[in-house]
């Protein structure tokens, strides 16, 4: 909201303040002043000044020399090569030191050869245009205009161009801020200076009865309209508004169209009661209606659009027809045009939520639909008609009838709050008396006794949003000032502050994965099926399927909570391949949701970990190698298990399942080379995907036993077994540790070889044996007994022999 | 060398001989810089066939009585060159390996072999960091749903059914009572309506806003929260608390001022700025020549959500205050555009 120094001084006296002061006074107590418009703020020492004496210049054929009443009573000398200046003109004067916009300063020196003490100003030189000033746009000096002239007068006070125009934001929960004197009220109070309201004069009686044969008023909605004023001028004049109207207007950022409705939006920011004036002659039956909409009422409204209206949405009506979206925008069939004879001036208030609703939906959020939808004062409803009423008689626009129709469905009493001083200074950590609290409420008016310690207050309806003594604290809070607050620390019984198990975990498999080379992403949660179909999924892939959709997306490729993290991941491997990084390591924790089959419980949500390798160096076993060495890291049961098998935007010969016991806990895999050239990802890559959620709770948190450290020698074997080309590495590994005996303690594949010499249709696989006794040194025969044990029983499990 | 042999009665001469051996192997030895050479010296005179074993060998010649004192003095002067050998032989071992060392000298200055490591992203970081600070003054760590009731982000935090956050247009919906959180406050709801005061808690996670993507805008943004309510908590506690944070967080120099704010869980509210983190609080473009930057929101938990969570407000009472990690985070690296966090750009990443 714009709000013009200049306006704010009509009401409260702001002499001796800077803008700068308001700023920080106001912000300081909540309503914040974004920032200072200040456009003629650099411009200083230009002054009204008289030309008394024009000679030509000896050295020039086209400068004059110029003797200047600036109002020292001395004659200046200024030297002008403008035409249009003639002896006897006012004219602006930039004297000695004097500054103009852009920062261009004026000092006095010589033109071939005569003193100048300054400059006579343009228009243009000022930063003014025509619409500021009649003769600004002229090429030459601007000639003042008029007979009321003193010399040294500043001229942007001469001009009315001394705006300061300040820009609120005031909190949503003070909507009587989006008005000049609603900012004035605060500024009252905290410079401790009298507000003047505009005095209004009686503008006739005011009548309940809104049944007349000139007018009748019928509220149908009356959820929806809580009090519908109006009162007819008859009589009406329609030409331009005063020069110093428009100029209040321009500056907060209004259109000037004609006195009778620059008068409503005049009175809306001087007041914030947005109004509207309506072509009485159009209104069937001199009867208005505020109801509901009919189903797909037409409507079109002042900005020329036609509009299909629903049954939500509150409209003002005549006996045939709709003339206003109520709260929103007015009709173009009872627009005031210049032929306007009679008017009926609405002052009302509408349903907020209802406003905001239909302005929204029909995309036309306009100065009156944000007013009401942010609540209106009841009180100001009447006082802001008056005003209207008042300023038309004054600019002799109309003739105000003798009645004031009012149809109030709302109570106007006003509330009383009652707050403890006590529990207040408790909250606030103060220790006010209850006196000055008090003198706190009533400097903010709201009319304020002390009973016994407990605050009286008397709620004005501009105040709407006191509730309850909170409220009452908050007010005392930010008039003694935030900052006045001392600082202290919690007092009270020790909390132990602390990370859970789980979150100590996530720590670690985050500093885990960096030092295995992966830096962390992070990625948007949201994806759609266009997305999935990149990914090669089935139209029934429970990812898909059983994706959770966002009801108002941000298009259709945003409309899907992600099943899984690799959608992101896939994404983070083509933007960087894309960029031709050759190779990088990437891992991400993060939510992913599905839909709740039990539609009284949330849509479930699993916290997962991806990994992602790509580049020359990286293959399966590398990604493998990172998932072995984190799950060693955790702490993950030795028992924890890897076969083939997976989603199907892996590579279909190189994905795998991970499990601990029963419990499936991840996969991994090449990703398909159809999903890659889906996402334009030029090489393979590499995608281990893990629930923490499954993973993380069967990790060992057990205080570990420590074991004593072998005192007997081992004995290391190794054993390369020709094998059936499709026997798996793992499971022979298994069963060789089943039936290696007790001291076996470890099996690891070192050699895996494929060839011609030793048939295709076989490979040999080698594996070293660890062997270590806890009691004795191992002799060979032990060991030997254990490779025969073992030979015997892969011989007949997978028709292994011995290379 | 010249050959020596023992002669009766020719005792002085003896010694006079021996001193003669013992110099000329000293100085043979001292030309000599060939572990080889050293060896072949020291067989050539302590050796099976050397001259010293000589001598000793012609001791028979010598007379019975004389015969200890020549042994002893033989002795004498064969411990004395071997030891002066040994000695020679470690220089020149020394001297030796040196040699070899200097030969082996690598040029420093090439780079090493990286061994890779990655980093956290610097949302994490920052996350971490803040994190760590409040774990330090005793709070805890709530994590809850990305997808949560309505009732738990909108209505129990005192924001009625009207108010415009809850507009389709500025709040995802997956139905009307399903909602993508908007803030992590609803964390706060549950950790009140599951634990009894005293509470003292920090919840960061993952926000959505129905906010068209630009620079400074993202539909998808964190926030870490807190919350603590016990007996007698004041505003004073909450300065102080946020006070301690700010300084932990940026340094002791920073100072804070309060604006009051308006949210409608939290009366009075009070938005914390601090001074400007670029310029010190002179003024620069950051500030927008203000020298204050805006750090957080916070205020006194109202007391209809209190009692809407069966805490007496009478009884207790409690603060709460929210960051954007993301907007904490663009300030604290200069990062200018909020997109660039969820793009994970590599050369973006190894940045922090």
């Amino acid at each position: 909201m714009k709000a013009p120094m200049s306006w704010l001084a009509d009401y409260v006296d702001l002499t001796d303040v800077t803008p700068k002061q308001i700023q920080d006074i106001l912000t300081l107590r909540g309503l914040e002043i974004t920032s200072i418009d200040d456009v003629y703020g650099e411009i200083s020492n230009v002054v009204v000044a008289r030309v008394e004496k024009m000679t030509v210049h000896p050295d020039s054929d086209h400068m004059f020399i110029c003797q200047m009443d600036v109002g020292s009573g001395e004659p200046l000398q200024i030297v002008t090569g403008a035409q249009n200046v003639s002896e006897g003109d006012w004219v602006p004067a930039a004297l000695h030191g004097a500054t103009l916009p852009g920062g261009v300063k004026i000092k006095k020196g010589k033109l071939r050869g005569e003193v100048s003490n300054g400059m006579l100003c343009s228009g243009e030189e000022l930063l003014l245009q025509e619409g500021d000033y009649p003769t600004a746009g002229v090429d030459g000096i601007m000639i003042l205009q008029g007979d009321d002239f003193v010399a040294g007068v500043d001229i942007k006070e001469f001009l009315g161009i001394n705006e300061v125009v300040f820009e609120a934001e005031p909190t949503p929960n003070r909507p009587d801020c989006l008005s000049i004197i609603g900012i004035a009220r605060e500024l009252s109070a905290a410079l401790d200076r009298e507000l003047h309201l505009p005095e209004i004069a009686n503008v006739g009686e005011l009548v309940e009865d809104v049944h007349s044969n000139t007018l009748s008023i019928d509220i149908e909605a009356g959820d929806l309209c809580s009090r519908y004023m109006a009162r007819l001028l008859n009589d009406i004049k329609i030409e331009p508004s005063p020069e110093w109207m428009q100029r209040k207007l321009k500056a907060v950022g209004l259109n000037t169209i004609n006195n009778i409705v620059d008068i409503t939006n005049f009175v809306m920011m001087e007041y914030g009661q947005p109004m509207h004036a309506f072509d009485f002659d159009g209104v069937e039956g001199n009867h208005i209606i505020v109801r509901r909409a009919k189903g797909e009422e037409v409507l079109t409204t002042l900005d020329e659009k036609e509009r299909t209206l629903n049954e939500s949405m509150l409209v003002i009506a005549d006996e045939k027809k709709a003339i206003a979206l109520a709260g929103v925008m007015g009709g173009e069939n009872l627009e005031i045009t210049d032929q306007t004879k009679t008017v009926l001036l609405e002052s009302a208030v509408f349903d907020g939520y209802n406003v905001r609703q239909t302005a929204k939906t029909l995309g036309m959020s306009s100065d009156a639909s944000t007013r009401f939808s942010k609540g209106l004062d009841i009180e100001g409803t009447k006082i802001a008609l008056l005003r209207a009423c008042q300023l038309i008689q004054d600019m002799n626009a109309g003739a105000v009838q003798g009645q004031t129709y009012d149809v109030c469905c709302a109570d106007l009493t006003r509330r009383i709050l009652r707050a403890r001083v006590e529990k207040i200074n408790q909250i606030l950590a103060l220790s006010l008396s209850a006196q000055e609290m008090a003198a706190i409420l009533n400097s903010l008016f709201m009319p304020t006794i002390v009973e016994d310690q407990i605050l009286v207050v008397e709620i004005p309806h501009f105040r709407e949003d006191m509730e309850g003594e909170a409220d009452v604290a908050e007010e005392v809070a930010r008039v003694i000032g935030h900052n006045n607050i001392q600082p202290t620390l919690m007092r009270g019984d020790l909390v132990r502050g602390r990370l859970t198990k789980q979150q100590k975990q996530l720590d670690r498999i985050r500093y885990d994965l960096c030092g295995l080379g992966a830096y962390e992403s992070i990625t948007y949660a949201f994806t759609g099926n266009s997305e999935y179909d990149q990914m090669q999924l089935s139209q029934d892939d429970p990812l898909r399927v059983e994706s959770v959709k966002i009801a108002n997306p941000f298009g259709e490729d945003n409309a899907l909570m992600r099943t899984t993290l690799v959608v992101g991941m896939l994404n983070v491997i083509a933007t960087n391949a894309k960029r031709r990084i050759p190779d990088f390591r990437f891992f991400e924790i993060g939510y992913v949701h599905r839909k709740n089959p039990n539609p009284e419980e949330l849509p479930t949500q699993t916290q997962m970990l991806c990994i992602a390798c790509y580049g020359p160096q990286e293959d399966f076993y590398t990604l493998k190698g990172m998932v072995e060495s984190l799950l060693s890291s955790l702490d993950a049961p030795a028992s924890w298990s890897c076969t083939a098998g997976g989603d199907e935007y892996y590579h279909p010969g190189r994905k795998a399942l991970f499990s601990i016991g029963r419990e499936q806990i991840g996969q991994m895999g090449e990703v398909h080379p159809d999903v890659c050239s889906a996402y334009g990802i030029p090489k393979r890559a590499y995608i281990a995907e893990i629930s923490l959620d499954a993973l993380l709770p069967l990790c060992a948190t057990k205080v570990k036993k420590f074991k004593s450290l072998p005192r007997y020698p081992a004995i290391d074997r190794d054993l390369a077994l020709i094998v059936p080309v499709e026997t798996e590495a793992g499971a022979l590994a298994e069963m060789i540790k089943r039936n290696g005996g007790k001291y076996l303690q470890n099996v690891n594949l070192f050699d895996v070889y494929h060839g011609e010499n030793i048939g295709l249709d076989v490979k040999s696989l080698a594996y070293s044996l660890h062997y270590q006794a806890d009691d004795h040194t191992l002799k060979d025969e032990e060991v030997n007994q254990s490779i025969q044990e073992i030979l015997k029983s892969v011989e007949k499990g997978f028709s292994a022999k011995i290379r | 060398m010249k050959k020596y042999f023992f002669k009766r009665g020719k005792i002085m001469d003896l010694k006079e001989q021996l001193q003669d051996i013992v110099d000329q192997i000293t100085q043979a030895a001292e030309q000599i810089d060939a572990l080889d050479e050293l060896e072949a010296l020291r067989i050539k005179v302590l050796g099976k066939k050397g001259d010293l074993t000589e001598i000793l060998r012609s001791m028979k010649d010598v007379l019975p009585e004389e015969r200890p004192m020549v042994g002893a003095k033989v002795n004498e002067i064969r411990e004395q060159v071997t030891e002066f050998l040994q000695e020679r032989r470690y220089v020149l071992q020394r001297k030796q390996k040196m040699q070899q060392l200097g030969q082996e000298k690598i040029d420093v200055t090439e780079p090493g072999a990286i061994q890779p490591i990655g980093k956290l992203h610097p949302l994490t970081q920052t996350m971490l960091e803040i994190r760590d600070i409040f774990v330090g003054m005793g709070f805890e760590v709530k994590e809850g749903p990305e997808i949560e009731w309505s009732k738990y982000n909108f209505d129990m935090l005192n924001i009625p059914p009207t108010h415009p956050s809850r507009d389709m247009q500025d709040s995802f919906y997956i139905q009307s009572d399903t909602v993508l959180r908007t803030h992590t406050s609803p964390v706060q709801i549950r950790t009140m309506l599951e634990q009894k005061p005293p509470i003292r808690m920090i919840c960061p996670g993952r926000v959505f806003r129905s906010d068209d993507v630009d620079a400074t805008h993202s539909p998808i943004f964190n926030q870490i929260e807190g919350l603590v309510i016990d007996r007698g908590v004041t505003m004073g506690d909450l300065i102080g608390v946020l006070e301690v944070f700010a300084k932990e967080f940026y340094g002791d120099k920073i100072k804070l001022k309060l604006r009051p704010s308006y949210f409608p869980f939290t009366e009075p509210s009070t938005e914390i700025d601090i001074s400007c983190t670029v310029c010190g609080g002179k003024g620069c473009r950051v500030c927008k020549d203000t020298g204050w930057i805006e750090l957080l929101g916070s205020g006194m938990v109202h007391p209809n959500v209190l009692r809407g969570v069966g805490i007496d407000p009478e009884e207790y009472s409690g603060f709460a205050f929210g960051f954007g990690v993301d907007r904490i985070t663009n300030m604290k690296y200069g990062i200018t555009d909020i997109r660039l966090l969820y793009e994970d750009d590599l050369r973006f990443l190894k940045q922090f």
